[in-house]
């Protein structure tokens, strides 16, 4: 088993490690809270963003917790229900440091340890679950760590910048099993299979101030990762004042990934886009509404006994959020509703079913920002 | 392993920002729209508009992995 999504890429892509503007000193706390009936996910982040002559970094730490109310299929003969809770908690770091006065050295650094994702929660509880007492079985500790470096290029001063980075990292999952099945004696024992996962990735960025209303960002990546194919992504945004005191934000993005090996999987695909409507009311406060969808085609697996592979899934999410500024204090206050759409589980992974249902989920953003 | 060919959609997103990169862009005491704080892509929470644990879900969203290769049991 492969996790779904290695958390050192997942800070990678959300908290974007070197590849934003430059931001001036301050301190900030963040929470989020995303939960279903039986699912939920938090995560708390402490970041501290500072400078000194050439120098500016950036360094975070967060926690996070999963809470799965587990719930076997019925098919499932060995499972049983229980109560899972996990954490785990992380560190990043990173720095610029300003060559000339157009070119800007990038680099990051971040670590993890425990689970990913509520996914390999689940399908872990799952393997413990179905191989209880057999040889081989392992009491998983998944981490990773992972190493960025970057250029920027202000190739045309203050409105057109071009960056690019190449990212390593390597994770330490927990596995899935195969049988050990002796002709005399039936299932004997359990063996792990791949228990670490290498990436390797490469991204070019375009940012522009195209009017005095439009700025832009075009980013293109490309990462091949253990017993996965090539993955291309495609991903753009476009910020617009629309009019005085009003901007919309358009997100969107599109990634497609060669099958490891062709003969036996399609192509996974997926895309997504998000709008947001932003409205400065007065001197201190915003309001935006947002909407956003996501679509994949799912991983299809060619498995003689069972696979832990997701279904295509489509998710909606509406999203209301407020923001005020005062002097050196920032906060934001955000959520709405999360609705998961997966497509129905086939024979291969039916037990799997309650891990890949819909699910309605709420969901809860908080920050506070001081700057020095 | 193979190289895919990017299909249309990343061929464009490709493309556009090398045509959008030539045109010149406003001079900083034009810039007043552009700066306001809910225009510029910024790495703090407070400006991000982001849904970082949906990405638990959204696997197709992450930098690499979650594809094609993974979760099977043995496999054929």
């Amino acid at each position: 088993m492969k996790p779904h999504l290695p958390i050192t890429l997942l800070l990678v892509t959300a908290a974007g490690a070197p590849v934003c503007a430059i931001e001036p000193p301050a301190v900030e706390v963040s929470m989020e809270s995303q939960f279903s009936s039986d699912i939920t996910l938090t995560q708390s982040t402490a970041s501290w963003f500072d400078q000194a002559g050439p120098w500016n970094w950036n360094v975070s730490i967060s926690g996070a917790t999963t809470g799965i109310d587990y719930q076997p299929v019925t098919e499932n003969l060995f499972g049983y229900a229980t109560q899972l809770s996990e954490s785990r908690v992380a560190g990043q770091a990173s720095a610029r440091h300003t060559l000339t006065p157009k070119l800007t050295a990038l680099a990051g650094v971040s670590a993890y340890s425990g689970f990913a994702n509520f996914q390999s929660v689940w399908i872990n509880e799952f393997y413990q679950q179905w191989f209880a007492g057999l040889p081989g079985l392992e009491d998983p500790g998944p981490s990773g760590a992972n190493g960025t470096l970057g250029l920027r290029w202000e190739y045309r001063t203050g409105t057109g910048f071009i960056e690019s980075s190449v990212t390593r990292a390597h994770d330490v999952i927990a596995p899935g099993y195969d049988e050990v099945i002796d002709p005399d004696q039936g299932l004997v024992g359990v063996t792990p299979l791949r228990d670490q996962l290498n990436t390797v990735g490469w991204s070019v960025k375009f940012e522009n101030i195209l009017t005095r209303r439009l700025r832009s960002q075009f980013e293109f990546r490309l990462a091949g990762q253990s017993e996965s194919g090539l993955r291309l992504s495609g991903l753009a945004a476009l910020n617009w004042a629309i009019a005085k005191n009003w901007v919309a934000r358009l997100d969107t993005g599109y990634i497609t990934e060669s099958p490891y090996e062709p003969q036996q999987t399609p192509r996974f695909r997926s895309g997504w886009a998000a709008v947001t409507l932003d409205r400065h009311l007065g001197e201190h406060w915003w309001v935006s509404i947002s909407g956003r969808g996501y679509s994949d085609n799912g991983v299809v697996q060619d498995s003689i006994s069972f696979s832990t592979s997701a279904p295509a899934i489509t998710a909606w999410q509406a999203t209301l959020g407020i923001r005020g500024v005062w002097g050196r204090h920032s906060v934001k206050l955000s959520g709405g509703p999360y609705f998961t759409d997966y497509a129905p589980v086939d024979f291969s992974t039916l037990f799997f079913a309650n891990l890949y249902r819909d699910r309605t989920y709420g969901v809860v953003q908080a920050g506070y920002r001081y700057e020095f | 392993m193979k190289v895919p060919r990017p299909p249309r959609p990343v061929a464009a997103l490709i493309l556009l920002p090398l045509l959008l990169a030539g045109c010149a862009g406003p001079k900083i005491a034009q810039q007043r729209y552009v700066s306001q704080l809910d225009m510029v892509f910024s790495s703090s929470s407070i400006w991000s508009f982001d849904q970082p644990l949906s990405l638990q879900t959204e696997t197709g969203r992450a930098f690499a992995g979650g594809g094609s290769g993974a979760g099977c049991t043995s496999c054929k």
